[in-house]
């Protein structure tokens, strides 16, 4: 299935922030960008929207991070965007329950802050981040975000692909590999120009990731093929 | 379209705020990019929102100098959030003085910091006067369009 990338319209952020000038002002600039935004103004209000509850949500490892067993709705999120410092759970606290939890964790998390803390901005890459913003955020900062929500939606639909064929596809990449061809891109690498990854654990990837992914279907399967392994 | 010398009018009233330092002419450019069909009123209310904000942060901030002990952890909110908005929207002078005021604060100098707090509010009440009067003509541009 091809990827348009251009239109934006099928992704879906949640933005939060406890300050009401900067959630319009990100709601904004998302929907200037031609996403479908939804605006919270704490941490734990995004969680309930994300369906997550108290406990965690082990029973589903595989599943995509769109919905929670235990919701009747289907709220499909490509990315979260959080200002870094709000009262109760700061973004930090959301990064890591999102990170943490088997449902959600996939879906990419940008943080913005309007302090320019690098020890900060460490310790959220760290913990899985995939961008860190400075506020005040700009439209050209929104274009980083592109690459990382179109891997959720590749990852999204290759799930959906193999829920039809079973299993077999995965092995037959495998065998198609052709042993003189350079170790795969998806391979984790510090370069961070890279192609666009499945997060990894300790991602450190600040730089913008290459413009769209490819709809290249050789490089789909070696994605899918790793989906299947986290 | 809104008559010329309204126009007009806005127009040198918008130059002057970017002239005065008033306002960031590279902030307040961009949000009005921003400003488009879907969000006609973007810049009116986010300008709106500031006004009534900024406002209830600064007096937070005496009213957290005046109590005794002083109350600390909610003058370092109230400032943190008036150094953001007021750089998200570009409200150059005050994100300036509250940097300064800031800074006092943390390095413990209640003197200078009080003092500074002045100059904020002074700063404060020239913005709320200009920016009333420039969301005002921005409201009546648009309802002469019609």
């Amino acid at each position: 299935m091809a990827i348009t990338g251009e239109s934006h319209s099928q992704f879906h952020v949640l933005a939060v922030d406890d300050s009401i000038i900067d959630r319009k002002l990100i709601e904004r600039l998302l929907k200037t960008s031609s996403y479908q935004v939804t605006a919270v103004d704490s941490g734990s209000k995004a969680l309930k929207f994300l369906g997550l509850h108290e406990e965690d949500d082990h029973s589903n490892p595989d599943r995509v991070p769109s919905v929670s067993p235990n919701d009747h709705q289907e709220v499909e999120v490509n990315l979260i965007i959080t200002d870094y410092c709000m009262p109760g759970m700061t973004g930090y606290d959301l990064l890591k329950k999102v990170k943490e939890s088997s449902s959600l964790r996939n879906i990419p998390v940008v943080i913005m802050s309007s302090e320019n803390v690098p020890a900060r901005i460490t310790r959220c890459l760290e913990e899985g981040a995939e961008e860190f913003f400075l506020k005040p955020v700009r439209l050209a900062d929104l274009k980083r975000l592109k690459p990382h929500m179109m891997k959720t939606k590749i990852k999204n639909e290759k799930l959906g692909d193999q829920e039809k064929l079973e299993k077999p596809e995965i092995q037959s990449e495998q065998q198609q590999q052709p042993p003189s061809q350079p170790q795969p891109e998806p391979q984790p690498q510090p370069q961070p120009q890279q192609s666009p990854l499945l997060q990894q654990p300790n991602n450190n990837k600040r730089k913008t990731m290459e413009e769209g992914l490819s709809p290249d279907r050789t490089r789909r399967r070696y994605n899918g093929g790793i989906t299947t392994m986290v | 379209m809104a008559s010329t010398s309204l126009r007009q009018q806005l127009s040198i009233m918008r130059q002057s705020l970017f002239d005065e330092g008033i306002l960031d002419y590279e902030q307040v450019s961009y949000l009005e990019t921003l400003e488009n069909e879907d969000d006609p009123d973007f810049i009116e209310n986010v300008f709106t929102l500031f006004l009534r904000d900024s406002s209830r942060y600064i007096d937070s901030i005496e009213k957290a100098l005046e109590t005794s002990p002083i109350d600390y952890p909610v003058m370092e909110i109230m400032m943190y959030r008036l150094k953001g908005s007021s750089a998200s929207i570009g409200a150059s002078k005050i994100n300036g003085e509250t940097n300064i005021l800031r800074k006092l604060f943390h390095d413990g100098d209640m003197e200078s910091g009080k003092a500074s707090l002045q100059k904020l509010k002074a700063e404060h009440a020239t913005f709320k006067e200009k920016l009333a009067v420039y969301v005002g003509m921005l409201k009546q541009a648009k309802l002469s369009e019609y």
